[in-house]
């Protein structure tokens, strides 16, 4: 009896998921297509093309350094926490993604609040001639506005993870030991923290790899995220490029699941 | 028969950790199973008290053949374990009279009952102290009460005195000859200990690598020398004698 | 690294605030002006704004009850496949509506608040379950059984054991999936299509419309709610209290 509980509670999970990969699959192969008919001519052209490759690898290297960025700078807040701080850190948890993405467009954008600062600053060509603004090619905008979602997040699982540890025990005992107070920062407490961490990292770093509002409104062109780059397909009015959008589907679906059995080696 | 168990077999990933148990236990007795550590006397407590599902075998039950839902209660028994398992968010009072919220029972029942228990456990005056902040043979204490004063049929009690100090232990034991002999109880001791073994049971038997090995009489319990027992008292008594 | 805690609250939640409240922001100047006028009369408030309020909330609030009391149930059978109610927690919210939407519209609940209801629900139940899985321990499992080996009925043990011990485990799980439906862009814009428009699906809609005051009041609103929950959970965000019952 247990057995069919389980799987009634697990259906509205797992259903979703896959209903939604199998109407990817069929969708990309051209079925149900308005226009056109099946045919493996709309994977030809995900496959040869290298604005896919080049979707995933800016997708990849944003989630990356979002991810690193934050996590490095949670880091350092841990070890540099001045009193009555977490409030504070925690702050960007009350904003969702599409108000970050936002204000990050009023801060970072051409008439934004840093350009009327730099305006008023003189002699910042050189600043100029690095293209730092929302919606460059670069990203700069997209991580940091992901890094500004994150750092909380981070702060956050690194104090609890450090309780846990006993952190300042172990710096305490690893300096007893003759160790400086940065040789037990760098050699035992950071090194603990990561291995705890290392499921919580890749799971933001999928987090970052799927965010939607925020490359949709600070992000460029040429090159899209993954996410933004299969909703334009899908959601254009030009209706041949739908069966390609779900075939990208099916590629982000499956790099999706490539790092989730990575993570669940991690816990294991 | 409060308890009859026929041909019990569980099985753990292809490995028979109970081969073929038979016994039967009559009311108001207490059976002492000893036997060493992993041969499989914390599974055959479970398996009786539906904590874990039997593989093949019957259990009756007050003469009614047992056909568990896995964990889920069977009514009538008790299982108390090393640890006491205390409802940290309920007084000291809440847990032990637990049991009596379902009987019935009229106010001055209950609150005489419940008084009467506390004394018999000795814990008057931790009455007000949060259970979590009691001492584990208090805490073991409170499990018991709580456990006898919903009067099981069947009590069982896997190793409850095993984690304190033998002060505590002592103590705890002789609380419990008391509740046994004040309210009949029909129970099941498991235990590693002989001393227990022998202080808490009437009737005797012996778990060792999944088979069961039944004792007719106390002196045929100590008498056989692959319990320990007489190695025990032996060694006991040349303590007590020793100049 | 203050200057992080400085970026943070002054410059980012800062210029929020002030956009929400003023009415222009002319170039060059830095800061935006006009506050709290707008030729003469300034309302904080729409009625469009309020209805997207109204909207959001009931969503929010009926998603954290439902995903949070069937979680409960259902994470008390979760098995060890516990892991693969995470695969539809990581793929976007927007591309998995993207993938059912036809299904919705099949059923007939596509631009409907019921529609969208219904896809947070496929975002926040794994959430749930997953988020709740940890509460039911071996221990608890015996708490349930002993208790009903003491005489106590399953509702019985339901409400007065296992309620109180779930109560801070319980709280949070409603508080974050409210925030999952609360934060949504993706299920409103996909299976809303236009007709559900939340507070999230606003704030794009004025940034499209280049009403950047009406984009900040409705994100300042936006962050109302999350910021007393903050407040409230605070402790148990930073582990200071554990929240799965001992």
């Amino acid at each position: 009896m247990n057995k069919y509980i389980r799987a009634l509670f697990f259906l509205p999970i797992i259903l979703p998921f896959v209903t939604g990969l199998a109407y990817s699959l069929f969708k990309s192969f051209g079925f149900w297509d308005p226009i056109g008919h099946t045919s493996y001519s709309h994977w030809s052209k995900i496959l040869f093309s290298p604005t896919t490759y080049r979707s995933i690898a800016y997708s990849v290297y944003i989630a990356t350094f979002s991810t690193s960025i934050s996590f490095a700078l949670a880091l350092t807040l841990l070890f540099h926490k001045p009193a009555r701080v977490n409030l504070l850190v925690l702050l960007p948890l009350i904003l969702s993604p599409v108000s970050v993405a936002f204000i990050f467009l009023q801060l970072l954008s051409g008439n934004g609040f840093f350009a009327r600062l730099l305006a008023k600053v003189p002699d910042t060509s050189i600043i100029f001639s690095v293209d730092l603004t929302a919606q460059s090619p670069h990203g700069f905008a997209i991580i940091l506005a992901l890094t500004f979602m994150t750092i909380p997040v981070f702060y956050a699982f690194l104090t609890k993870i450090a309780e846990e540890e006993q952190i300042n025990h172990q710096i305490q005992l690893s300096r007893e030991l003759g160790a400086s107070y940065w040789q037990s920062i760098w050699k035992i407490a950071i090194p603990t923290l990561i291995q705890k961490s290392k499921f919580f990292i890749l799971l933001y770093f999928v987090f970052a790899l799927s965010s939607y509002e925020i490359p949709l409104l600070l992000g460029s062109q040429n090159p899209k995220m993954i996410t933004v780059f299969i909703i334009d397909k899908i959601q254009k009015f030009d209706l041949t490029t739908i069966p390609e959008g779900f075939g990208l589907v099916i590629i982000y679906s499956f790099l999706i699941i490539l790092i989730s059995r990575w993570m669940f080696q991690i816990v294991k | 028969m409060v308890l009859e168990i026929v041909d019990l077999i569980k099985i753990f990933d292809k490995t028979p950790v109970l081969n073929k148990i038979s016994f039967s236990l009559p009311k108001g007795e207490t059976l002492s199973i000893i036997g060493p550590s992993g041969s499989g006397k914390s599974t055959l407590l479970k398996v009786i008290s539906n904590r874990l599902p039997v593989t093949t075998g019957h259990i009756f039950f007050n003469r009614n053949k047992l056909n568990p839902i896995p964990q889920q209660p069977n009514k009538g028994m008790v299982y108390l374990s090393q640890e006491p398992l205390l409802f940290s968010h309920l007084s000291l009072v809440k847990n032990i009279s637990f049991g009596l919220n379902f009987k019935n029972l009229s106010p001055n029942q209950f609150l005489s009952k419940t008084q009467h228990m506390i004394e018999l456990l000795e814990l008057k005056e931790v009455m007000n102290v949060p259970v979590m902040h009691l001492s584990g043979g208090q805490k073991q204490r409170v499990a018991l009460g709580r456990a006898i004063l919903a009067e099981p049929t069947l009590l069982l009690l896997d190793e409850p005195f095993s984690a304190l100090d033998n002060f505590t232990r002592s103590t705890v034991q002789k609380v419990f000859q008391k509740l046994c002999a004040e309210f009949s109880i029909t129970s099941i001791i498991v235990t590693h200990d002989i001393k227990e073994a022998l202080l808490l049971g009437n009737r005797f038997a012996k778990l060792e690598k999944g088979a069961l090995k039944n004792y007719s009489t106390r002196k045929e319990f100590i008498n056989d020398p692959s319990t320990g027992a007489t190695e025990e008292i032996n060694y006991w008594k040349s303590v007590v004698n020793e100049k | 690294m203050r200057w992080i805690i400085l970026f943070n609250f002054v410059i980012v939640i800062g210029l929020l605030i002030l956009l929400a409240i003023s009415s222009e922001w002319p170039y060059p100047n830095l800061m935006p002006g006009g506050y709290f006028s707008k030729n003469g009369s300034f309302q904080f408030f729409n009625l469009v704004l309020l209805k997207s309020i109204y909207q959001s909330l009931l969503l929010s609030l009926t998603l954290a009850l439902l995903t949070t009391s069937i979680g409960f149930v259902a994470s008390r059978y979760a098995s060890n496949h516990t892991r693969l109610a995470l695969l539809p927690f990581l793929i976007a919210p927007i591309i998995l509506m993207a993938t059912l939407r036809h299904f919705f519209i099949t059923i007939g609940v596509n631009n409907t608040w019921g529609g969208v209801l219904l896809g947070q629900f496929f975002l926040a139940y794994p959430f749930a379950f997953i988020f709740l899985h940890p509460f039911w321990t071996q221990k608890l499992q015996d708490a349930l059984i002993t208790s009903q080996e003491l005489g106590a009925t399953f509702m019985y043990t339901f409400t007065k054991i296992i309620g109180p011990l779930a109560r801070p485990a319980l709280t949070l799980c409603f508080f974050q999936t409210f925030l999952i439906s609360w934060f949504d862009y993706g299920t409103a814009i996909i299976i809303g299509a236009g007709q559900v428009k939340t507070l999230t699906v606003l704030v794009y809609q004025y940034v499209q419309e280049a009403n950047i005051y009406l984009a900040a009041r409705a994100s300042l609103i936006i962050g109302i709610p999350a910021f007393v929950l903050l407040l409230i959970n605070k402790h148990y965000i930073l582990g200071k209290i554990p929240f799965y019952g001992s």
